[in-house]
């Protein structure tokens, strides 16, 4: 390393590269997924998702650069602290990686259009979107880094990407179009076509993030505010949630204290931070329709508005309740408490040596963040519920042409024609389905913080296999590639899909019961339980129309493979991987 | 009770221990009867391994010069006078050797040191009272 | 007393291409102090993370109470205190929320002697963990690990970082440890005279193996360090066997060796010279030839 600049740059990279392969793959792939697809359908379809493909390679952008909060444990505050004792001013030190993930931002997004373009003949924006993907970086950069302050951290963000959102939505729509979306792929050369004003704007954020972020960081530099010579005034928000649950610990059983320990080092704040979302929604929900007529009223406002009613701040709940569940899915991450320190990933030796078995640990967490999770999503659902019939008849969403209170209406008529045990095996499902969810990501997660190499690999020629199924797909609609060949493939996946889920039950149920982590009547609940599920998941599908009765058993069992085998698989997986990162 | 550990000198801690005991017992400054500390508060002071201490008393009950009365403590036994004569010899002998040794690398015989011994004791204060001579 | 507590026979252990542990033996008897020491990178910590259970048995076995840690944590875990080298707490807890929690997982808690402990630690029981500073965190640490009465008490580097009183605490847990009952710690130090008071056998780990372990006054018995006085002024050191470490230069040499004295003084005469002083190594010295950059050939 010839020079600090350079050195800087490495470090970046090294730190980022996996990351940004993945934003990559992912965002490409599930638009060349989407659009493959889709290949053979209706116009309209293929335009919709045409526009789903765009949106899927935007969202990688939105959510800032993962691997770099890794490396203080994803605390706020600047990650590249270790150059603090450097002979490097701080300018540079903050300027040269937030150059860096800019460019990087906007680079994996230009690349990505330009395969979706390549791939699908749309005219993907290149350009305009990449700046301002830039722009969303460089902000989020400098929300993260410039304070340790969370509240502010998260203020910065949602107005950023609420204004962002709101520009777009203004631009997007300005052309109203008949039933379909608004933004339909053969207005994308003249809607995306934004003037050089613009530009400049986004050159201004990027100056006025760069300054904030070096003045917020030389403030950590030196110490000042909030340094870590004042503990007791870190953490914001959260850290309040958890001191003011003043429960004592329960000293008569481990378990009772394990649970207290993580429902109110991580439940209760969750929760509480969902109920919060939850009765933001109503009441934005509630004061919205007002504003809205008082705004519409308003002659000098409506003639920029082509329809003869636009949304305002109507258009705010739906967008709230998606966001709050993409928060309460983000809090709800990482159960085990892994943490990530300049790379290294590991349980803290406190949680590692309580005495208490791995598999115990495993599923108490897991129970008590899936109830929380679970009570603050149904809070957030049912406050969208009752948030629908205030928002007003005229509100719908424009790419099905639907009103949502008639969507909402033909939900109602559906579930009140459900029989009790129909009704009760809908709450089986949901409810077991979430701890799944939760249970395979925490899994998934210990298995990628331990085995992280092997994983890698994996899910990339997962990936792989994914991509070149695509393309082959796209030979076979241009007549290259006969039909046999895919149907092939897909059977073959389906059966090598099927192998692989229950061979890796079977493999770790065994590795587990060898080892005695798990007792014999562990698996003997979790079949139960699958049991349960599958019992339930039959009964939805009876109630949908599937008739069991007529058809042979081989269909049954691959559409009962999956709902039997996944409770099976995750019961085993998440104590497993839980126990080889607890004993490395 | 006065003890200091050295742990650069080579001697292993529970004999310097030991010695240190039996110095005290001979010089007077413990009394016949009287009571060590226990073993705790003596390895708390000393900042040493308890087990040293343990063994330390184990050789110290051994050679006569304690006794463990069960339940209350350890204590000096009673007066053992041949003991003390032959640990106060003892600590002289070793001054001695170290004496000849540093004579014989400057160079001096055994006659000088004697006639110097006699020159140093003769220079000192003529007040200090000569104790009995000491049967050999 | 007498039976043993902790059994490692033949560990192995690599992190990558990196050999931390390489056939590691180790046995503790209950009521004895073992202080661990070596260099940074050793394998000091890594051995006792074996102990813990917080790495698993490559090859060879680790047997804790008789039982696998890996496998019976509950049974291993119950019975032993730990001080990490961290001092890994939650940040979020009070102080008394900390040993509710831990008392809820010791069924032999005392907690008399744990509001004992934190009274004459003067710490505040309502403040958190993050407002304390790091000897008071060092401190709360040892109150979770000694108040429960431990068999076994395993301390990382105890007294890293950390000023003389909170030293002085935790010298005295260890005393009142094994003066209870005869209960057993195992203690890893960098800070050599500490580990030459407090320990009953010393074990030392140099890159991965037991370069020596026993009882410490017969380690040290082992080693001497002499000085030498030769007739003929050299210029390189001279060449005994038995050496390990000669500092000096001329006619005086300072040399620490191992075996027998009566050996090393017939070498020595043979070379042309004499001892004029000879006493027992120290532990820094041992350390020093054992663990150091050699500068001379190693005893056999």
């Amino acid at each position: 390393m010839r020079s600090p600049s350079l050195a800087i740059l490495w470090e970046v990279w090294r730190a980022t590269r996996v990351e940004a392969a993945w934003k990559l793959a992912l965002g490409s792939g599930a638009g060349i997924f989407i659009l493959v697809l889709s290949y053979s359908q209706r116009e309209i379809v293929k335009d919709a998702n045409a526009a789903i493909a765009l949106v899927g390679i935007v969202i990688p952008h939105l959510i800032g650069w993962l691997s770099m909060a890794r490396l203080n444990n994803g605390r706020a505050g600047f990650p590249l602290y270790l150059h603090y004792t450097h002979p490097i001013r701080t300018a540079v030190v903050v300027g040269l990686p937030m150059a860096y993930l800019t460019a990087v931002s906007a680079a994996i997004y230009l690349v990505s259009a330009l395969l979706l373009r390549a791939t699908s003949g749309y005219a993907f924006p290149l350009l305009p979107v990449a700046a301002w993907m830039a722009a969303l970086t460089v902000i989020g950069v400098a929300a993260t880094w410039s304070t340790r302050n969370r509240s502010v951290q998260v203020n910065m963000m949602v107005s950023a990407t609420a204004i962002a959102y709101l520009i777009s939505m203004q631009r997007l729509t300005g052309v109203e179009i008949p039933d379909n979306y608004d933004w339909p792929p053969r207005l994308w050369p003249t809607l995306f076509d934004w003037p050089l004003t613009d530009y400049a704007v986004i050159a201004l954020i990027g100056v006025a993030s760069f300054g904030i972020t070096v003045a917020g960081v030389a403030r950590q530099r030196r110490g000042d505010g909030w340094a870590e010579v004042l503990p007791a005034q870190r953490g914001g928000v959260w850290a309040w949630l958890v001191d003011s649950i003043r429960v004592p610990c329960p000293t008569s059983s481990a378990t009772r204290a394990q649970m207290w320990f993580d429902l109110k080092s991580n439940g209760l704040p969750m929760l509480t931070i969902g109920v919060a979302l939850a009765s933001v929604i109503l009441l934005v929900s509630a004061v919205s329709s007002p504003i809205d007529a008082a705004l519409n009223a308003n002659p000098g406002l409506h003639a920029s508005c082509p329809i003869s009613e636009c949304f305002y701040v109507r258009s705010a709940p739906p967008l709230l309740t998606l966001l709050s569940l993409f928060v309460m899915l983000f809090l709800g991450r990482n159960p085990f408490g892994i943490r990530s320190r300049q790379g290294r990933t590991y349980i803290g030796a406190f949680e590692a040596t309580q005495p208490h078995g791995a598999v115990q640990m495993a599923v108490l967490k897991l129970l008590v963040r899936s109830a929380c999770l679970l009570a603050a999503l149904i809070a957030i659902g049912a406050s969208a519920w009752l948030s629908l019939p205030l928002l007003g008849d005229a509100l719908f969403i424009q790419m099905w042409g639907v009103p949502l209170n008639s969507k909402s209406s033909v939900l109602n008529d559906a579930v009140a024609t459900l029989t009790g045990y129909e009704q009760l095996s809908l709450v089986i499902v949901m409810g077991v389905g979430l701890v799944i969810w939760v249970a395979l990501f925490a899994g998934l997660g210990a298995l990628w913080a331990r085995y992280s190499r092997r994983v890698n690999i994996a899910a990339s020629s997962l990936l792989l296999c994914g991509l070149a199924f695509a393309f082959l797909a796209v030979a076979q609609r241009n007549g290259n590639v006969s039909a046999a060949v895919i149907h092939a493939i897909l059977v073959a996946a389906r059966w090598t899909a099927a192998a692989a889920i229950v061979g890796a039950t079977v493999y770790l149920y065994w590795s587990c019961l060898a080892e005695r982590t798990l007792a014999p009547r562990y698996a003997l609940g979790a079949l139960l339980l699958s049991g349960a599920f599958v019992a339930a998941w039959m009964a939805l599908l009876g109630a949908a129309g599937v008739q069991f009765a007529s058809m042979p058993w081989t269909s049954i069992a691959s559409m009962l493979l999956w709902p039997l085998f996944l409770p099976l698989f995750t019961s085993a997986l998440a104590p497993w991987s839980y126990s080889r990162v607890r004993h490395t | 009770m006065d003890i200091t550990i050295n742990v650069t000198d080579g001697v292993p801690i529970y004999r310097q221990i030991i010695n240190q005991v039996k110095y005290l017992v001979a010089s007077g400054l413990l009394l016949p009867g009287e009571e060590l500390p226990a073993i705790r508060t003596l390895a708390l002071q000393l900042k040493v391994t308890p087990n040293t201490i343990v063994k330390a008393y184990g050789d110290l009950e051994t050679l006569g010069v304690v006794h463990k009365r069960r339940g209350s403590g350890t204590f000096v036994s009673e007066g053992r006078p041949q003991l003390a004569i032959r640990e106060r010899r003892r600590v002289i002998e070793q001054r001695i050797d170290a004496l000849l040794a540093e004579a014989h690398q400057l160079n001096f015989t055994v006659d000088d040191i004697l006639r110097m011994v006699r020159e140093r004791k003769a220079a000192m204060a003529p007040t200090d009272a000569e104790p009995e001579e000491v049967e050999k | 007393m007498g039976q043993t507590v902790v059994e490692v026979n033949d560990l192995s252990r690599s992190f990558g291409s990196k050999r931390a542990l390489d056939g590691v033996t180790f046995h503790t008897m209950a009521g004895q102090v073992y202080g661990l020491v070596g260099a940074n990178g050793a394998g000091k910590t890594t051995l006792l993370k074996h102990l813990l259970g917080l790495l698993r048995a490559a090859t060879g076995s680790v047997r804790v109470f008789g039982l696998d840690p890996v496998r019976d944590p509950v049974g291993v875990l119950g019975r032993v205190g730990y001080l990490s080298e961290e001092r890994d707490l939650p940040e979020w807890m009070r102080i008394d929320e900390l040993m509710a929690y831990t008392q809820a997982f010791h069924p032999t808690w005392d907690a008399s002697y744990a509001r004992e402990l934190i009274d004459t630690f003067g710490l505040d029981p309502s403040k958190k963990i993050k407002e304390l500073s790091k000897g008071m965190r060092a401190q709360a640490g040892l109150v979770t690990a000694v108040a429960h009465r431990p068999e076994l008490l395993i301390l990382d580097e105890p007294s890293s970082g950390l000023d003389a009183v909170v030293r002085r605490d935790i010298l005295d847990a260890i005393v009142r440890t094994v003066t209870d009952d005869g209960r057993t710690v195992i203690f890893s130090s960098h800070l050599l005279d500490e580990v030459e008071r407090m320990s009953d056998h010393v074990t030392l780990i140099h890159q991965g193996r037991v370069a020596l372990s026993g009882v410490l006054d017969d380690v040290r018995g082992s080693y001497q360090r002499s000085r030498l006085h030769f007739v003929e002024h050299l210029v390189q050191p001279p060449v005994l066997e038995t050496a390990m470490v000669i500092e000096g230069g001329g006619r005086t040499w300072s040399v620490v060796h191992s075996g027998s004295l009566e050996q090393f003084r017939r070498a020595v005469v043979a070379r042309g010279g004499e001892i004029v002083e000879s006493r027992n190594a120290t532990l820094e010295e041992i350390f020093m030839a054992r663990a150091g950059r050699s500068r001379q050939v190693e005893a056999a």
